[in-house]
């Protein structure tokens, strides 16, 4: 299971924070980092953030 | 609770599906999705509009069922019972109203009327667009702008026609008026009109601008609100939406959520047909129907994006210029309204401030959308 981001579409709403606070963080320029490479292990929250981004700039695969 | 029955599976209804997981509810969840594909409705008007893919395919938890491309068209609250188009009868236990609202029409019934609210509704636009040279955008709100905005992307001739200044009871008239510069700026014509737009012709030609003068386009695209999808359901009103308390109550074990709900008022009614309400009203829902504490959600919030900017609103605005602008004026800055000693408005411009940044400056905000008419 993957998380991507595309940076080209991200505003930092930071919806994907909120939503997924043990997978992601936002930086100092609101761009999601992941926490962990186990995103398997928290695929609810992986579901969560991309569903709540406005922008449709996360995919899970 | 045994089964829950969720109609419509936009962000608000799969909100409540996940709500229920991350709250321990283990028994059956079946999620009803007229659409083919889940996706984010709000970058219909923006990247889907561009012609860039948008389609989520992860959308729902797994152990949640989805019943795609079907749709519910009676309901009868005393059985407890939904009937599907297909012909199914779902009893439910719980069931969550989502089926979110349609596009407005000015001319329903005739050919050439574009509008925006699903992608289905964006590809029958795109095609349309494919085939032009000139647009004629009608509506006053920040819809009608992202749409003019995408269209002179596309290096189309475009027309604005408005009542009041696209924007305004979103954004303030402050804001409005800087963004209405900008589109002028990147060549939208702004046309004031003073009664309601007339659309000309069967299949369209154009909008009426005066007595004698008519506006004529390739295509005309109407932005001019919405109408909540209630009508399969007794427990809706027809043109109002889903009648319900602050949490999304309608009636004992019926709750709605995202466009389609319309808290009640004294007088009246307020839908808030935006995505945080949406995001905010699934978790309302969820923890209500589950007798967890509601939390009152913070502040209001919107963005657009439009003429190569991006601006994020949190908290109600109100009239006339900023108390303060943090950042450059002309440039990347964020814009604060204060009454009182209180920030009431906050607009972040090409700024990458996190939603809960923006609406964390927002003194005491009052869940307070804008009044609708009732």
């Amino acid at each position: 299971m993957e998380l991507t981001v595309d940076l080209s579409r991200c505003e930092g709403h930071g919806l994907c924070e909120e939503a997924a606070p043990h997978l992601l963080r936002l930086s100092d320029e609101s761009e999601p980092q992941l926490l962990t490479d186990d995103i398997g292990g928290h695929a609810s929250e992986a579901r969560s953030a991309v569903r709540v981004c406005p922008v449709a700039a996360l995919r899970l695969t | 609770m045994n089964r829950v029955v969720i109609i419509g599976g936009s962000v608000a209804g799969s909100t409540v599906a996940s709500t229920l997981r991350d709250l321990g509810h283990d028994e059956e969840i079946l999620v009803v999705d007229a659409e083919r594909h889940s996706y984010a409705r709000p970058s219909l008007s923006k990247a889907a509009l561009r012609g860039e893919p948008v389609v989520d395919a992860a959308a729902h938890e797994l152990g949640i069922t989805v019943l795609r491309e079907e749709f519910a068209v009676a309901h009868d609250p005393e059985r407890r019972t939904v009937t599907l188009a297909g012909g199914d009868l779902l009893p439910y236990d719980n069931l969550v109203i989502a089926t979110g609202s349609r596009a407005s029409r000015l001319a329903p019934g005739r050919d050439g009327e574009f509008v925006i609210r699903s992608l289905s509704d964006v590809e029958t636009l795109r095609a349309g667009l494919a085939r032009a040279r000139s647009v004629v955008v009608v509506g006053g709100g920040l819809l009608g702008m992202e749409i003019a905005s995408a269209c002179r992307g596309l290096g189309l001739t475009v027309h604005l026609v408005f009542r009041s200044t696209p924007g305004l009871r979103s954004v303030g008239d402050y804001t409005a008026r800087w963004l209405a510069a900008e589109a002028e700026s990147h060549g939208v014509h702004l046309l004031r009109i003073d009664g309601p737009a007339e659309l000309v012709g069967s299949p369209l030609i154009g909008v009426r601008t005066g007595p004698d003068r008519i506006l004529a386009a390739d295509v005309v695209i109407s932005a001019v609100g919405d109408v909540p999808n209630v009508e399969w359901t007794p427990l809706g009103v027809p043109g109002v939406g889903m009648p319900t308390n602050v949490d999304g109550l309608v009636a004992p074990g019926v709750y709605a959520v995202g466009d389609a709900k319309a808290i009640q008022r004294s007088p009246g009614s307020v839908r808030d047909p935006h995505w945080y309400a949406a995001i905010d009203g699934g978790r309302m829902a969820a923890r209500a129907m589950l007798g967890v504490p509601v939390v009152p959600p913070p502040a209001r919030y919107l963005w657009t994006e439009c003429f190569g900017h991006h601006l994020k609103f949190a908290g109600s605005p109100v009239s006339g210029p900023p108390t303060r602008i943090e950042g450059d004026p002309d440039g990347a800055h964020t814009a604060v309204w204060e009454r009182g000693n209180r920030t009431v408005f906050a607009v972040a411009t090409d700024m990458r401030t996190p939603v809960s940044r923006l609406r964390g400056r927002i003194d005491s905000p009052s869940y307070e959308p804008e009044r609708l008419r009732s």
